[in-house]
């Protein structure tokens, strides 16, 4: 009913699945790299927007221009 | 959970989740492979344990994973004919070698996957009132034992034999656990998944 034994098989089971988790974890970890490197190069942009630039607010007014308050 | 018709998007998903599914199946369980496992290493009885333990299972997982990704109605059905037409495909091509007690290819076995993707379907749709993971679990373990007892009425007393009433209750207790377990599994890579592929969760 179970058939002969074949362990050579299964070895080559476990083999197989062994490389395909090392590959799944691979990519994932390759893809988590990848999404950090991209927020961390998007993250200064961010920053310079939100720190004031007094030349900047000048060069934007135009030299000629005051505030009223 | 709200289900929606499948776009043909959604529906080339399945397919193709289906397909790699199926191509990774082969590839990993080579024939002997589950029989011994099951047999040799755990001592567990037959027939249905192969079944019970690693086919149903991952099964579950790859239906469940491409279901959990669109939440489209008939995405179940969808990926599970893709995996079953796949194998069938792969087997007749590359003339790989399976367990013959399987029967791998047949229409038997696409009657037996269909099957299993239609207990996934039916369950998504119908629990819906329970959690999401709640409902996930409910349809992992419901469609492994409905894949296992089409396997023990349909299929072993064909390619093996009968099954002895007295392996049943252990038999059935590791096909739902398995069952439980493969649906929690999809269930926590669908969520980095569905961030990775940026679907639109439709909920």
């Amino acid at each position: 009913m179970c058939g002969p034994a074949d362990f050579g098989a299964l070895h080559t089971s476990l083999a197989r699945l062994a490389a395909l988790f090392a590959g799944g974890v691979t990519t994932y970890a390759i893809y988590k790299i990848v999404s950090v490197c991209r927020e961390r190069r998007l993250e200064p942009d961010t920053h310079k927007d939100a720190t004031y630039d007094p030349l900047r607010a000048l060069s934007v007014q135009g030299p000629g221009e005051r505030s009223n308050s | 959970m709200k289900l929606s018709a499948a776009s043909p998007k959604e529906i080339a998903l399945g397919v193709a989740v289906g397909a790699v599914g199926a191509a990774i199946f082969l590839f990993a369980f080579p024939a002997g492979s589950i029989s011994t496992l099951v047999h040799n290493v755990f001592r567990l009885p037959g027939p249905g344990a192969g079944i019970a333990l690693v086919f149903g299972p991952f099964l579950v997982f790859v239906v469940l994973v491409s279901s959990l990704l669109t939440r489209a109605n008939g995405q179940a059905l969808i990926t599970a004919s893709a995996f079953a037409i796949s194998c069938t495909l792969l087997v007749c091509a590359f003339r790989a070698r399976t367990d013959p007690k399987g029967v791998f290819g047949s229409v038997l076995f696409l009657a037996a996957v269909a099957l299993l993707g239609l207990a996934v379907e039916v369950v998504l749709v119908v629990g819906k009132a329970f959690s999401r993971l709640a409902h996930c679990l409910l349809a992992g373990g419901l469609a492994n034992a409905v894949l296992l007892v089409f396997y023990w009425l349909a299929i072993f007393p064909r390619t093996a034999s009968g099954v002895k009433g007295k392996d049943i209750p252990l038999l059935m207790g590791i096909c739902l656990v398995c069952g439980l377990w493969a649906a929690y599994l999809a269930w926590l890579v669908s969520r980095p998944l569905c961030r990775a592929l940026a679907l639109k969760l439709k909920e």
